[in-house]
């Protein structure tokens, strides 16, 4: 039976409760490491040692989910927020692909030049030029990052987050994080390269907006480049633009085996399978980062030669820092009742930064629980 | 025995087949009495319970008394803002879809051409699931595509962000309403059918016109059905979600955060169904409080028949 994504945590919770947990099952990467302390999954480190399997030795760091040395989950490879950009818009304004040196992408005052240029009205004017119209715009440069998620990637290039690193405070009135919501905030108020929050939320996915030629450039996590190469979109990656470090922010769903399976060692062979060269569709093994076995990988997910060769190892390099989402206790909560509605604000133009800072940090008193102790941090 | 009479008082008892009788009606009302026990009163026990406890599902609930409610009136502000935002859609949409519907069922009253073709057309939005009636006033709606904002623009008026826009977000979910109370018509239309027609003619005797028919016939005698629109009308916008979550998902900045679009993301989100069970309680409380209000307002204005 295929139970659709919009009901899976409906089923599996209701599972749970009838006491009949599946012995092998996927769990959101905010819920991974708390599901396991709270005994509902396994512990995996010692049964797979038990059958001669080291997780640290074989899987990216990045990849095992627990705290304290346990692992509660494997992801099935990591993903990864990046930078997708529409060959044809830059090939017709003949402005060059954003950089996918990995060492030295794009800084953001590039990025932001990029996407003024590809900016256009329907009279083919940009927001460098005098009469652009905004309410008139045919295409984008780019959007403004509104998702946490992806926003988290470019708070850590700012050496910020969302959340201090032991998930006891909010980290969003430190220089970098201020400097990033000073500047994203820009790109539809000031830059002009990026609609505002109302065109926005009435736009089409990404996908189609590159396919109509609407959108140079969107701010993705690369589990979307099947999307892309499926529907036939003509777009590259890059690695993020910088504001003062070459970061992203990785993270995948787990996959976890109930405490109370009765079928271990069958369970712990398809969590190996799932995990591993035939069910992920990102490389999760150490070996898979290398050589002739990565190129296998990049090459079956549809990812041009260029882009294969910068992203050999980028999700397993030093830019690539797991998502906080993953060891920051209460995640989900402090997310959806205090910052999302405040960022909400920002992105309308009702409130700075700076109050956004100020009323997180009053609302989130009394809700941090601190953080997971990953093997990747 | 009987002083007067003399005769000796027979017992009733019942007969075998008055018993089989009994048994059988039993037995036929059984599947409604499991029904409403296992689906209805058992439930409804249960998340009371639940409401008093912390539970996540996943763990064993744990008994926490009064502190859920307490969380609810101290610490937790999306709650007021959440019930903030469906009194004033219920204070928009119920008011509108009952004005819209009224007038409709006094047009459809009326002896025009085509009479039952109108009837189904009103109808027929009405009969829509709201998950689809709702990707339709998306489209309409749409800052960047939509058919009201080409609309303005052919009138060279300024494009609107419509559900985008945090003002104007509920104003449109109470169109979109008032789109679909073909139902509320019906039943207004039903209970203008039933007014008796002798009535108007005494106000034709009088000499009185349409709006005299209307103010001192028409609603004094609909004014049942309006109460009943009225009640109906309220449950069902305090309890508004799906327009929220499909189209809006709460926003813009929580301007359209339902009260149970709020439940169910502490429910099936965040997994707090203790807190959840709880806000639900608080909900039936408020629902049933309003309920009340509308009774007991409704002897200043409701006409019932033996009334002077």
């Amino acid at each position: 039976m295929v139970v659709p994504f919009d009901d899976y945590y409906s089923k599996l919770n209701t599972l749970i409760a009838a006491g009949e947990t599946p012995d092998v099952f996927e769990i959101s990467e905010y819920l991974a490491v708390e599901w396991g302390k709270k005994g509902v999954s396994m512990e995996l480190s010692q049964p797979y040692e038990d059958r001669g399997v080291n997780l640290e030795d074989t899987y990216i760091a990045a990849c095992l989910y627990g705290d304290e040395g346990n692992v509660y989950g494997i992801t099935a490879g990591v993903t990864a927020i990046l930078l997708f950009y529409n060959k044809d818009l830059f090939d017709a304004y003949d402005v060059p692909y954003p950089s996918s040196d990995p060492e030295n992408p794009i800084t953001w005052e590039e990025y932001v030049q990029t996407a003024q240029k590809l900016t256009r009205d329907s009279n083919g004017l940009c927001p460098l030029d005098e009469g652009f119209d905004t309410w008139d715009v045919t295409s984008y440069g780019t959007l403004t990052t509104t998702w946490t998620f992806s926003l988290t990637a470019f708070l850590y290039s700012a050496n910020s987050g969302f959340f201090t690193s032991d998930g006891m405070g909010l980290d969003l009135g430190s220089d970098g994080a201020q400097k990033v919501l000073t500047e994203m905030s820009k790109l539809s108020t000031e830059y002009l390269c990026a609609p505002d929050s109302i065109i926005s939320s009435s736009l089409p996915g990404n996908v189609q907006m590159f396919k109509d030629g609407m959108l140079a450039m969107a701010v993705e996590g690369s589990f979307m480049i099947g999307s892309y190469v499926t529907e036939g979109a003509n777009f590259g990656i890059a690695p993020l633009p910088v504001f003062d470090t070459p970061a992203t922010a990785t993270w995948s769903a787990a996959y976890a085996i109930s405490a109370d399976t009765e079928l271990a060692d069958a369970s712990l062979s398809l969590l190996e399978i799932i995990v591993g060269d035939t069910g992920s569709q990102y490389p999760s093994k150490i070996e898979d980062y290398e050589g002739e076995n990565y190129d296998a990988w990049a090459s079956a997910l549809g990812l041009s030669e260029s882009d294969q060769e910068w992203m050999k190892g980028y999700l397993n390099s030093s830019a690539a820092k797991v998502h906080e989402a993953v060891y920051v206790k209460n995640y989900s909560k402090i997310l959806d009742e205090v910052i999302s509605p405040e960022m909400s604000n920002l992105w309308a133009g009702d409130a700075t930064p700076e109050q956004v800072a100020s009323v997180t940090n009053e609302k989130s008193i009394g809700m941090f629980e601190g953080a997971y102790e990953l093997l990747a941090n | 025995m009987s002083p007067r009479t003399g005769l000796q008082p027979v017992k009733r008892t019942r007969s075998a087949f008055a018993r089989e009788q009994h048994r059988w009606g039993y037995i036929f009302i059984a599947p409604a009495i499991i029904g409403l026990i296992v689906l209805t009163a058992y439930p409804i026990i249960f998340s009371f319970i639940v409401g008093l406890s912390e539970w996540d599902i996943i763990t064993p609930m744990n008994f926490v008394g009064l502190r859920n409610y307490i969380q609810m009136f101290t610490k937790d502000e999306l709650i007021g803002k959440s019930l903030i935002v469906t009194v004033k859609y219920t204070l928009m949409s119920v008011p509108l879809s009952n004005a819209v519907a009224l007038i409709m069922a006094l047009l459809l009253n009326t002896s025009v051409k085509g009479r039952s073709v109108f009837r189904t057309v009103f109808y027929i939005p009405s009969i829509l699931p709201v998950v689809a009636s709702a990707a339709l006033w998306m489209y309409l709606y749409n800052p960047m595509y939509g058919a009201l904002n080409e609309f303005l623009k052919m009138l060279g008026m300024q494009k609107l962000g419509w559900i985008y826009d945090k003002d104007m977000v509920l104003p449109c979910m109470a169109v979109m309403s008032a789109w679909a109370s073909g139902n509320t018509a019906v039943i207004y239309l039903a209970g203008l059918q039933g007014i008796p027609r002798h009535l108007y003619e005494a106000v034709e005797i009088d000499g009185g016109g349409a709006f005299a028919k209307t103010r001192v016939i028409t609603l004094p005698m609909l004014s049942p059905v309006i109460l009943y629109n009225l009640i109906i009308g309220v449950i069902g916008s305090m309890q508004t979600f799906t327009q929220g979550y499909i189209m809006t998902d709460g926003g813009p900045q929580n301007a359209s955060l339902f009260y149970v679009l709020l439940l169910y993301r502490r429910a099936f989100k965040n997994m707090e169904m203790g807190y959840a069970s709880a806000m639900a309680w608080l909900l039936f409380v408020i629902i049933a409080a309003l309920t009340l209000i509308n009774f007991g307002f409704s002897r200043y204005w409701v006409y019932s028949e033996g009334d002077n």
